[in-house]
């Protein structure tokens, strides 16, 4: 099919051997045994101040070393980047949900820190709280009213974020006359959605080993989306000069967004600062599930307004995102999952986005793979379920009337880039609806007559956009260094979460040096040596820090060839071939391989400057990647139970660089997003609002045979833009399935589920009132 | 107290204390292939060969395995290398943490199932949870282990 020769090809993990074989990769592997253990002391009530804190009696425990609080903890800071509001300290005397972290306990062994964090004595004051977020904004509870005065606000956020109404963010985008428009529609549809908080559950929990290294330098070892980011919060949150401090990302067992909040890493680095002992803090999984974030709460409403054939003309939504106790990314969350999930349907008059984010008592919302985009595609897709119902149209009908196509712009895709349109470059969505269409057998079942029996099924469809990268903000950096022994080292500050781009960046330069991936060495990530990179998040590692590695690649093999005709006396523009990795003249007299250039370049005689390049790749466009999802659905009338048998999806991620990965990477994806759809929620206690569901026994996951069959296609477009043509594909899977679902819902029974998850119970209730003769769900 | 036990082969004594864990003992005994997710018995990613059958060990007394015969990745040798190359093979790893967990899980469904079919496979491995690979791969990386000698 190409004449690719690394990329395109499956190629395993780099790290996969080592990892299946269980070696010491994982930073709980790396750590000290004379590290002091560190564990954190919760607020144990949604919304409480500690009165009085005692710990005469914790001290005794043999074995402790030092108790940490707010008083050890100046700094307004944030735990995240520094674009977002500074709203807490490493410590702080006022929890704001329940699981804040309010003081350390650290001593000389697990069992004494625990039993020393237990004998603490608090009194806590306890506030009422805030929990339903639809009620926060103008609240008479406002959480963080006791302290609105030392908070700062980036002047960019100012009149948009209202901490004393308890306002995260207000975006507000109008293109065309809205009103206008919907009045002049044939149609008019009108829908709401609820999407729950979710919990990323990585399987290695959060955690965080710290020390000082021989030099002096405060070392971070651990598992972080987001290394240089990291470093400067944490020399930010304790006050001390960022290049002091130094960032080693370890083998991340899960990432999906929630190892790019920094907090457990500012509080391991603070024992280590305050008593220059190495530190590690583990996270027990109640805590991370308790401590760290989840996948934003939506309420969403959207008015679509079509002409009688259903073609889009207007949409108006309007919404509110629960932020939970504090604001962290919630605003970027807010308006990027807007840019990424209505890029979906540009082709329209008039187009009207409101939405808050406002503050609550709960569990605060971070990045989850997906970053508001699932949530609104959500909203699209189920508006469009109900207009294709109520015009009597297939929903694919629908969908390929009104998706993105290649040419397409529309200022909602602009980004951050206001005044500088953003098209779509490339697209094979429409392609990818019928292929999910056909897999899943859409013309004989969509319309197949009900069976009389308690057991139906039904088949449905989702479509879903996000995006690469963070356009006009994010770059991709990368060094390439020629070593001694011939063999290559890339230099990267990206951050392999589990995802293997450490993988398909070495396969990328592999493929422009025209070198084996086994000659060539990663390095990624560590603040000492690589180059800047501003995280793993929006689906860029590919793309961007991809993109990247290509030209770094090139600059790498224009320098080689450059050098090799140095060093044997030929002419600047002799051409060379270079084959299995040695070179030759065009007339086939041998030259030499990479070792023996490296000998003579390398070593006393006739050598040059270190072969050393650097580039960088501007995220401009940030393409859309786009999927569509057919799920097939069984249910038992009786019960409310149903099973997904089947889903089939299909897939423009650009250019596929790793097959083997990008289906995992795709199944993995979808699979957590059944998990969001059929059962993955938080929940509180109606009384006391205590979080419910905090380990792995109340809080399911998706297991093995939850699964239904898979089908994965990648119907592959060519981005322009992307490294050798690819776009991305860590967020885009999780968008389709929730719509897919309860659109293979509605096929079976006739009954509309907007409101995520869809339990038996949800399903049951909505059965019985349907015969009943009540209105649908 | 003292305990016995033959870890990946070698006979060795224990010195434990009556609340230790399992998983937590063979990590301090060379053994990092055992990872701790929940510590709960919920996920499976600290599964072990105890007398030749799967178990968590984040629910075992370390008391409890006095005398008995553990089995850890670390020992599992050539078969652990054909497994891991079955899913690395597919690219069946996402962050991999659930790898050696599945290993484990994957050699004692070879010597406890016979012929197994798909169904059968995907309810053996139902116990160990993966949050990043879907699953499915894993069957097949399975499936694809049945047939080597
Ligand atoms: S850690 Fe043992 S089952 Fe989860
Ligand atoms: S590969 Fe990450 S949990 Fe399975």
């Amino acid at each position: 099919m190409s004449d690719f020769k690394y990329i395109t090809k499956q190629t395993p993990r780099i790290e996969g051997k080592a990892l299946g074989l269980g070696h010491p990769l994982y930073m709980a592997d790396q750590v000290r045994s004379d590290a002091v253990v560190v564990k954190a002391v919760h607020c144990p009530y949604p919304f409480a101040e500690v009165e009085s804190l005692d710990s005469g009696i914790a001290e005794k425990v043999p074995g402790f070393v030092r108790l940490f609080t707010w008083e050890d903890t100046g700094i307004i800071t944030n735990f995240g980047w520094n674009y977002t509001p500074f709203e807490r300290h490493v410590l702080n005397r006022v929890g704001r949900y329940e699981g804040d972290v309010v003081a350390l306990v650290a001593a000389e062994t697990e069992e004494a820190a625990e039993r020393a964090r237990r004998l603490l004595k608090i009194k806590w004051k306890i506030h009422r709280p805030v929990m339903d977020f639809t009620q926060a904004l103008g609240s008479d509870v406002v959480v963080h009213g006791d302290h609105l005065d030392e908070m700062y606000i980036q002047p960019q956020l100012a009149g948009h974020y209202l901490p004393q109404k308890n306002q995260v963010h207000y975006s507000c985008r109008e293109y065309g006359d809205i009103e206008g428009v919907l009045a002049q529609c044939d149609h008019v549809t009108h829908v709401k959605v609820y999407t729950p908080q979710q919990i990323h559950t990585q399987l290695e929990t959060h955690r965080c080993y710290t020390y000082y290294d021989d030099r002096g330098f405060l070392t971070i070892s651990a598992p972080t989306q987001a290394a240089d980011a990291m470093q400067e919060d944490v020399a930010r949150s304790l006050g001390i000069d960022r290049r002091k401090l130094r960032v080693i990302k370890t083998q991340v067992g899960g990432g999906f967004g929630g190892k790019n909040i920094f907090s457990p890493y500012c509080w391991c680095a603070l024992v280590t600062y305050l008593t220059k002992r190495p530190a590690v803090l583990i996270f027990s999984r109640e805590e991370a599930m308790a401590t760290i974030g989840t996948r934003h709460e939506y309420m969403l409403e959207l008015t679509v307004g079509t002409d009688r054939d259903g073609t889009f003309r207007a949409i108006d939504s309007s919404g509110i995102q629960n932020a939970g106790a504090y604001s962290e990314i919630s605003e970027d969350v807010l308006e990027t999952g807007i840019k990424n999930s209505y890029s979906l349907f540009p082709r329209v008059d008039a187009m009207r986005i409101r939405q808050y984010s406002v503050f609550t008592n709960k569990l605060e919302g971070c990045a989850f793979r997906g970053f508001g985009a699932t949530q609104n595609c959500f909203l699209l897709n189920v508006a469009a379920r109900h207009l294709a119902d109520e015009l009597g149209l297939d929903l694919s009908e629908v969908f390929l009337k009104n998706i993105a196509r290649v040419g397409d712009s529309h200022p909602v895709m602009n980004g951050w880039m206001e005044d500088d349109p953003a098209y779509v470059e490339s697209s094979t969505l429409a392609e990818c609806i019928q292929r999910s269409m056909e897999l899943i057998g859409w013309e004989e079942k969509r319309n197949a007559t009900p069976p009389s029996g308690t057991i139906v099924r039904g088949v449905g469809i989702g479509v879903a956009s996000h995006a690469s990268g963070v356009p006009r903000v994010d770059r991709g950096n990368v060094n390439i260094a020629m070593n001694a022994d011939g063999s290559f080292c890339v230099f990267s500050g990206h951050a392999d979460i589990g995802t293997g781009s450490n993988t398909v960046m070495l396969q990328i330069v592999a493929e422009v040096l025209e070198v084996s991936p086994d000659h060539i060495h990663l390095f990624a990530a560590d603040t000492a040596c690589t180059p800047f990179d501003p995280g793993t998040y929006a689906s860029s590692n590919v793309y961007r820090c991809g993109g990247a590695a290509k030209l770094a690649a090139e600059k790498m093999k224009k320098l080689l060839w450059k050098s090799v005709r140095e060093t044997s006396g030929l002419p600047e523009n002799e051409p060379l071939v270079f084959r299995d990795e040695v070179f030759y003249r065009e007339n086939g007299e041998r030259l030499m391989d990479l070792i023996e250039f490296a000998d003579k370049w390398g070593f006393y005689w006739g050598g040059g400057d270190p072969l050393v390049v650097g580039a960088s790749f501007p995220d401009t466009f940030a393409p859309s990647p786009y999927v569509a999802s057919c799920a097939e659905v069984e249910v038992d009338r009786e019960t409310g139970v149903y099973r997904v048998l089947r889903m089939s999806s299909a897939i423009d991620c650009g250019r596929v660089l790793n097959p083997g990965n990008a289906r995992i990477q795709a199944m993995g994806g979808i699979t957590q997003s059944i998990g969001m759809t059929m059962f993955e929620e938080i929940k509180y206690g109606k009384t006391d609002y205590r979080m419910l569901n905090r380990d792995l026994q109340s809080y399911k996951i998706p297991c093995q045979m939850d699964m239904p069959l898979l089908d994965i296609e990648f119907i592959e477009s060519c981005e322009p833009s992307g490294p050798f043509g690819a776009k991305s594909l860590g967020e885009i899977a999780t968008g389709s399935p929730a719509p897919a679902i309860s659109d293979a819902l509605f096929n079976a029974l006739g009954i509309h589920f907007d409101s995520l998850p869809i339990t038996p119970e949800k399903v049951l209730k909505a059965i019985q009132e349907k015969e009943g003769g009540h209105a649908d769900s | 107290m003292k305990i016995q036990v033959t870890l990946n082969g070698k006979k060795q004594e224990w010195d434990v204390t009556p609340n230790e864990y399992l998983a937590d003992t063979l990590r301090a005994h060379g053994c990092p292939s055992v990872k701790i997710s929940c510590g709960d018995g919920a996920c499976g990613t600290c599964t072990v060969l105890l007398n030749g059958k799967p178990m968590v060990s984040c629910e075992v007394l370390s008391v409890r395995a006095d005398g008995a015969e553990i089995v850890t990745v670390e020992g599992l040798e050539e078969e652990a290398d054909k497994i891991v190359d079955c899913l690395t093979r597919l690219g069946g790893e996402g962050c991999g943490w659930c790898a050696p967990g599945f290993v484990v899980l994957a050699y004692a469904l070879k010597r406890e199932l016979h012929n197994p079919t798909y169904d059968e496979v995907k309810a053996y491995l139902n116990g160990n949870l993966c949050r990043c690979t879907g699953y499915i791969v894993r069957i097949e990386a399975v499936l694809e282990y049945l047939q080597m000698p």
